[in-house]
């Protein structure tokens, strides 16, 4: 059977919290260390979890992107399979140039230290909100709408979006922004990202990758009850057990698998 | 007046600078590269003049563990020293793009204000000699310089940094 391989690399930490949202939401998955060998036959996709692959060392996800097991997951990429770079994942996918354009030959997109008023702020952990543009050009937001204003925690230290604006066509790839809780976006957010991007997809729509956690929002109880009254709300009426707010996330996934 | 130069190093294993060498050989085919190291290079400028300016960076240097905390950091002041004297030295300045984010402005009780400005610096050592002093730049600017894909580029993104090759002689004594 074809399984979904979360990619653990050295310093990632997120691989078993994503498996375990994998298997809640019926994809089957399993973490997949990264100098393992692998049969692209046997996978039908690929997760680059969050964590701090190799330290960050010399910048965030750089080195990861020169392994030989990156060679898989572009070629994963060309055969259409989905592949979904959450947090420091989403740096690797930058650093490999699969995203947005997948132009191998020049860097169209990165991510850099987080900037606020024009100073260098750190690490950034906190819940935020996110609203999906153009979802139904991503496997992995169709089931969204424009309407849906979702909450999910970012946990990074560099999230801030740079993009070649002279490469980039934001009218042609799903993405999400950051917004307040009425769904309006926040031109300057905390981490200074451009065009208040949290994660963006290829043109294909079978990647994506993006900065906030969605397994860490998988589940209704994992949202703090301070931070949304709507979703306090329905906590309190729902058993603890319950699809949390990136659930229309995972189950793009899940029939992209079928 | 001229900047007064600060290059920080760490006194125990650098890992970045022993990954990205690891990187080059092993996935850049560069075995040609026999050290690198890595330096936090500040520049300070005074607002106004002091008798002796090296005396007042190590009396201002030594006030606080905000630059050099001396458990982990060695350190030169104004110039480097080559410690492999028959090598080729090339010298990577790394600065953001948007230089403002790394300028700070220090106020001192005595002496006006003091303007940092911070760099990272890759120096690159060379055994071999295949080829002249720019052809052998030339080179490493094609293949570790900017990051442009997977194969090529590592030591910077410019998409929001810039590197500059320094005069070695402006750097070491």
């Amino acid at each position: 059977m074809n399984r979904l391989a979360i990619i653990q690399f050295p310093g990632t930490n997120c691989e078993y919290e994503t498996e375990k949202a994998c298997c809640f939401y019926g994809i089957p998955a399993y973490i997949h260390r990264w100098n393992d060998s692998i049969n692209l036959d046997d996978i039908s996709g690929f997760i680059l979890p969050g964590g701090f692959s190799y330290q960050d060392r010399v910048r965030a996800g750089v080195i990861a992107s020169k392994l030989p097991i990156m060679d898989s997951v572009v070629q994963a990429v060309k055969q259409g399979k989905p592949v979904l770079g959450i947090c420091n994942g989403c740096q690797i996918l930058a650093e490999t140039g699969l995203l947005p354009n997948n132009n191998q030959s020049k860097l169209s997109m990165s991510l850099a230290k987080n900037v606020y008023q024009k100073k260098y702020i750190g690490f950034i952990c906190d819940w935020i909100f996110l609203k999906p543009i153009n979802p139904k050009v991503s496997l992995f937001t169709r089931f969204l709408s424009e309407d849906d204003v979702i909450p999910m925690p970012i946990n990074h230290g560099e999230g801030n979006f740079i993009f070649d604006c002279e490469q980039v066509d934001f009218s042609l790839y799903s993405s999400f922004k950051y917004v307040d809780e009425n769904g309006c976006i926040i031109e300057k957010p905390l981490n200074g990202s451009s065009f208040s991007i949290a994660g963006i997809s290829n043109k294909s729509g079978n990647v994506f990758a993006m900065m906030p956690h969605p397994e860490r929002s998988a589940f209704l109880h994992q949202i703090p009850r301070y931070f949304s009254k709507k979703w306090s709300a329905l906590q309190q009426q729902q058993s603890v057990i319950s699809a949390g707010t990136s659930e229309k996330i995972f189950i793009g996934l899940k029939e992209a698998l079928k | 007046m001229t900047p007064f130069k600060l290059f920080r190093y760490l006194k125990n294993i650098d890992l970045h600078a022993l990954t990205a060498r690891e990187v080059l050989y092993r996935y850049h085919d560069l075995p040609e590269i026999k050290s690198l190291k890595r330096y936090d290079f500040f520049e300070f400028n005074m607002t106004q003049t002091v008798d002796d300016d090296k005396l007042f960076f190590e009396s201002f240097l030594a006030d606080s563990y905000q630059f050099i905390n001396p458990t982990k950091h060695a350190y030169y002041l104004s110039y480097m020293k080559k410690l492999r004297p028959h090598s080729n030295f090339f010298l990577l300045k790394v600065s953001s793009l948007d230089l403002s984010l790394s300028q700070k402005q220090i106020n001192t009780n005595k002496h006006g204000s003091v303007y940092v400005t911070q760099h990272l610096l890759w120096e690159i050592c060379i055994d071999k000699c295949y080829g002249s002093y720019i052809d052998i730049q030339n080179q490493l600017s094609q293949h570790i310089v900017e990051s442009q894909s997977r194969e090529k580029g590592l030591l910077v993104n410019p998409l929001f940094e810039k590197g500059n090759w320094c005069e070695i002689d402006e750097y070491y004594q």
